[in-house]
């Protein structure tokens, strides 16, 4: 069996180092002026580091997954509840145009078209892991930009403490939808400081191509110190709310998927341990890392919360 | 399986005079070929997954596809065996039923190969993940004792339930009244207790031994040897030749049958060394561990530690290791066979003799009387021990 065929990754695919090492660069002097400033006025050369590792997170040198491997094999109910339903069965779905309504407790609503509003950002390379809740994993080279930079344009008011999103409800693109495996359309959330974490990003690209339609095309919610099912898919609804909102999988089993599903080693899913994972590609487990490998970017968020109860 | 046809009617109406030789001998070479053939179908799946897995056809993630069609094609057989009888009832078509164990066993492999797949390849043998599972998940709960159901049926039950049958068929009343059996049994039940409570005390003492060696720091591979994995060397000798060597050596010096119940009991005891020490000797590590420092501290040894401190941990694992002893003690054939007389004989023996001497019934009788004993001894012991320790609590 050729598993290690799968692990390599193709040449033409890896963006080319000289290009990729000045824009990093390019990308963490510009970061240094405009966050580290005024930090580093208040907390000195700490804060000025704390910038340069936070965009240091977009890499990783664990070997990405190979690209047939993440378009071929993830969940997305709204397509079927197989995995390979989502490559297979997701070609009728139309993903241009779109546009992304926000609403809610925050001064810029309406409605936008996905290509001006990406086209105000930087749109970035991060090469993330992916740690499922049913104990796989994958590493990813998503493209994409940080959810805090829309939601500083879209100004939140000040009792908004979560952000919604929500999913395309489309059944006669979706036959997942069609079936009723979930009770779509499909909901996510976040608590705002989570949404403004500069890990936190939306993704419109992977491994420098436009999102598939299996991977959630064209705009999806990357959270990788999360379970893959808070990364909402297709989003075309973002709000602003002051209470937690009701989010899809927590309604449909509340006692095994959780609001903040933080990646946990120590607390198991009822039906199979959290302790270890499969890397797709790999044939040994191995150790599932607490907040997916980012505990020390992320971890005071949870400060004082019990992690056991708010799973 | 409509080509069974001609065969049914052949079975549900015999031609009158009874059936030829020619006929009977189609009809064997029918089934023959129609059970050939349902295992056929049986092992395709596992076929076409085996062909999948050399071409590279099992998905990005291979050791799951294998984990959920083995499961898969599992619950499938279950359920067709399970469909069987019901079906004949509905159809009357009662040559249905010759199929049934086959499709069980199918069941069974696939379910050895779900479990295997998912023991050796998903979680690389971590035996206690493994075990954390079996414990703590319902579902993986469920389908293990599932697995162990249809272990039992596959290789267990059958006999098992032979002999029972068997036992109860040949009169077990009569034979329970007679005064030599009374007595046999009287004998198995003390020599088995008392050898297992040898092998207790015995295996208590080694992991103690071997324990406070440990402690002690300096290296002493030959005692440590002798007092762990070195009891286990009575595994690779047959009690025979045990009880063979003492025979030979003290008929020298005394009267070897007055001396035949020491015998039976010390080698019975020692011949169940190996599973008892696995029983109390990971127990009374624990213990010890928990309690050495405090101990130590207090200035509580020996018997008041033992009976204060370590006895609730090492309650459990003592008992299991009675038990096991005890059953194994009850079903021995090795040391009687060789000190046993007339006046002094075990279950065992005395099935042994009532088959040398064409008393077959009387032999299954005897055999059902010491299943039953032994599944007593092994089940019902360990309950009573806790029912009186936590009495006595």
């Amino acid at each position: 069996m050729s598993l290690y065929r799968l692990l390599k990754v193709p040449e033409d695919e890896i963006t080319p180092e000289e290009l990729y090492l000045s824009r990093r660069q390019f990308m963490r002097a510009a970061a240094a002026v405009t966050l580290g400033a005024a930090a580093s006025a208040a907390l000195g050369q700490g804060a000025a580091d704390a910038v340069d590792e936070l965009l240091g997170l977009g890499e990783t040198d664990e070997t990405p997954t190979p690209y047939e491997a993440v378009t071929t094999y993830n969940n997305f109910y709204e397509f079927g509840y197989d995995k390979a339903d989502p490559s297979r069965r997701s070609g009728d779905f139309v993903t241009e145009p779109w546009s992304v309504t926000v609403e809610g407790l925050v001064e810029n609503t309406g409605t936008f078209a996905l290509e001006e509003l990406v086209a105000r950002f930087e749109v970035e390379r991060r090469v993330y892991r992916m740690r499922c809740v049913e104990a796989w994993s994958m590493v990813i080279p998503w493209n994409g930009f940080m959810l805090r930079d829309l939601i500083t344009l879209l100004v939140p008011k000040p009792e908004a403490r979560f952000v919604t999103f929500e999913t395309v409800y489309r059944p006669e693109q979706m036959p997942g939808q069609r079936r009723d495996l979930l009770p779509f359309p499909y909901v996510e959330g976040l608590r705002l400081d989570e949404a403004m974490h500069p890990l936190t990003i939306l993704a419109t690209g992977i491994y420098d191509k436009p999102l598939t339609n299996a991977n959630g095309a064209p705009i999806r919610l990357v959270v990788p110190w999360k379970y893959g099912f808070k990364g909402i898919k297709s989003i075309v609804k973002i709000g602003f709310v002051a209470e937690r909102p009701p989010t899809t999988w927590n309604i449909v089993a509340p006692h095994e998927y959780g609001f903040y599903a933080n990646v946990n080693p120590a607390v198991d899913h009822p039906r199979w341990s959290q302790a270890t994972e499969r890397r797709i590609g790999e044939f040994r487990r191995r150790d599932t890392l607490p907040f997916n490998g980012y505990g020390e970017l992320v971890a005071d968020l949870y400060e004082g919360m019990d992690l056991v109860r708010e799973f | 399986m409509p080509a069974e046809g001609p065969a049914a009617t052949a079975t549900a109406v015999p031609a009158p005079g009874g059936r030829s030789a020619a006929d009977k001998a189609r009809l064997k070479r029918w089934r023959r070929v129609s059970h050939l053939a349902v295992w056929a179908l049986t092992l395709t799946p596992a076929a076409v997954t085996l062909a999948h897995a050399f071409t590279n056809r099992l998905g990005v993630n291979p050791i799951e596809t294998l984990t959920d069609r083995t499961g898969w094609w599992a619950i499938f057989h279950l359920v067709l065996t399970l469909a069987v009888t019901p079906l004949r009832r509905l159809t009357g078509r009662h040559w249905l039923v010759r199929y049934r164990r086959q499709l069980g066993l199918g069941a069974f492999v696939y379910a050895s190969l779900h479990l295997g797949v998912y023991a050796v390849l998903d979680l690389g043998l971590d035996l206690s993940h493994l075990g954390e599972d079996i414990l703590e998940r319902p579902f993986v709960t469920v389908g293990f004792t599932a697995w162990l159901i249809l272990l039992a049926l596959a290789f267990v039950a059958g006999p098992m339930l032979a002999t029972v049958a068997a036992g109860l068929r040949a009169d077990l009343l009569r034979l329970a009244g007679e005064e030599a059996v009374r007595r046999a049994t009287l004998t198995s039940v003390v020599l088995a207790l008392l050898s297992a409570l040898l092998a207790a005390v015995l295996s208590l003492s080694l992991a103690m031994g071997r324990r406070a060696l440990m402690l002690e720091r300096r290296r002493r591979p030959v005692l440590e040897f002798l007092t762990g994995s070195g009891t286990s060397f009575v595994l690779v000798i047959p009690p025979i030749v045990i009880g063979a060597g003492w025979f030979l050596l003290l008929r020298h010096f005394s009267d070897v049958f007055a001396i035949a119940p020491v015998m039976v009991v010390t080698v019975n005891a020692v011949m169940a060394m190996p599973f008892a020490l696995r029983a109390v000797q990971p127990a009374y590590d624990a213990a010890s561990e928990r309690h050495e420092r405090l101990c130590a501290q207090l200035g509580i040894s020996g018997w008041t530690r033992l009976s204060l401190v370590d006895w609730p941990g090492l309650r459990r694992p003592l008992a299991t290791a009675f038990a096991f002893a005890m059953a194994l003690s009850l079903g021995d054939l090795g040391v009687i066979a060789l000190f046993g007389t007339q006046d002094f004989q075990t279950l065992p023996l005395m099935m042994f003799r009532a088959l040398g001497s064409y008393r077959g019934n009387d032999a299954a009788s005897i055999a059902a009387i010491l299943l039953i004993g032994t599944i007593i001894a092994f089940v019902g012991l360990p309950r009573l021990f806790e029912r009186i320790a936590d009495a006595a609590c």
